[in-house]
């Protein structure tokens, strides 16, 4: 009778584990590292020379792009001498706010707006498709965050997105490289002390693409991405990869409800 | 990114359109360019980047230079300049960068200055004109 109720209890105990585990981890799904009032966009932590550098819309070096992608918004290109404005009507705004939405699913896939932009330039204008990280494509990709500017990130991961969420937060908490090194070791954990001259950021994605004087050039997400792993001595991933799309994912849910800042400049 | 060729390097010139006589005014320019210093590497290939710079900004005010700078290879890429001016006459201001290819590009913008009166400044005297077409 004894050994009965000692095996009852076991499995009462393991039951109820199992079902307290699966609550917690639903509940701890949404539970973000930074309540809306805490978060702070990387303009927060850089020097006042940068800060400024960004905020003037003439000396921020990532107007250079904008103004290209401007420029490339409008001229036609293929057999139907299609281009993006003859969609997307410039005088409507219909691409204003739809840069704080990205990543998204679609098709079932999950893509970031740069594919985007490939995928309309296959699907639509019928010509061949940008590089990924080409100057072209940033360009592009810049001008069309640049129009929504000041608009509150707001990316949705419920539905079809849920998976890739997941994905996304496990990629963030994992330890990766000879560093040992997760993400949220350093953005969730000492954000706003030093790592050597400068400050650790909260580590969120409205600024991007983001004009990096590092590279002198503007880059996307995913390269930033792949230089964070770089510095955790990990093999980094290609531009483009689901997982880091899935991560991006993650990021920008991280800090939603902060306002666009592209291009924003940074080190 | 040195491997990428792009054939419209952007220039970008802001000044202000008026001013009053006397008055100190800011013109900021930037240029878009690689600034290759010339000691890089490709990291697969091993191969030194070749040095291509901007080496000479020439702003002149209605034809007349004003202003000029040498540059070395320590600039960094998308230079920023800005310079400061005493509005005398109206005019035209050009600002031209030569890299060290020769290659040249300029960007111009019209300034028009006013005197206390409200009535524009302007760079030529007509009396003297008027004087010659009376003497033809």
């Amino acid at each position: 009778m004894l050994i009965n109720r000692i095996i009852c209890f076991a499995l009462f105990l393991i039951f109820s584990m199992n079902v307290s585990s699966e609550d917690t981890i639903d509940k701890n799904l949404y539970e973000k590292p930074y309540a809306s009032n805490e978060l702070k966009s990387g303009q927060y932590f850089s020097r006042k020379e940068t800060r400024n550098m960004e905020i003037e819309e003439f000396e921020n070096p990532g107007m250079i792009w904008v103004e290209r992608g401007k420029e490339l918004f409008d001229i036609e290109e293929g057999k139907n001498s299609n281009s993006c404005s003859s969609c997307h009507k410039q005088d409507v705004n219909s691409l204003l706010g739809a840069a704080a939405t990205y990543p998204k699913v679609h098709n079932n896939k999950l893509i970031n707006i740069e594919q985007k932009i490939n995928m309309c330039r296959k699907n639509y204008m019928k010509v061949e498709e940008y590089k990924l990280e080409s100057v072209n494509l940033l360009s592009l990709s810049s001008y069309i965050a640049y129009i929504s500017k000041g608009v509150p990130m707001n990316v949705n991961v419920e539905g079809k997105a849920k998976k890739y969420f997941i994905k996304g937060k496990e990629m963030f908490y994992q330890r990766v490289g000879q560093m040992n090194l997760a993400c949220n070791q350093c953005h969730d954990e000492i954000a706003g002390s030093y790592l050597r001259a400068e400050r650790i950021s909260q580590g969120h994605v409205n600024g991007f693409p983001a004009y990096l004087m590092r590279w002198e050039s503007v880059a996307s997400v995913h390269r930033r991405f792949q230089f964070c792993n770089n510095q955790a001595r990990a093999k980094p991933l290609e531009i483009g990869h689901d997982d880091y799309n899935a991560l991006q994912l993650y990021i920008a849910w991280r800090g939603n409800s902060l306002l666009l800042e592209s291009p924003s400049v940074r080190r | 990114m040195a491997s990428e060729t792009r054939k419209n390097w952007r220039r970008r010139l802001k000044a202000p359109e008026s001013a009053v006589k006397g008055e100190i005014i800011t013109i900021k320019t930037m240029a878009e360019h690689i600034m290759e210093p010339g000691v890089r590497r490709d990291p697969e290939t091993g191969i030194i980047y070749p040095k291509k710079i901007i080496d000479l900004v020439i702003c002149r005010f209605n034809g007349k230079q004003i202003y000029k700078t040498h540059w070395f290879s320590g600039v960094s890429a998308n230079p920023f300049m800005a310079f400061k001016m005493k509005a005398i006459t109206s005019g035209l201001l050009e600002v031209e960068w030569i890299d060290d290819y020769g290659q040249s590009s300029y960007k111009k913008a019209v300034i028009i200055v006013y005197d206390e009166n409200g009535k524009k400044v302007i760079p030529m005297k007509l009396d003297k004109i008027n004087s010659v077409k009376e003497a033809i």
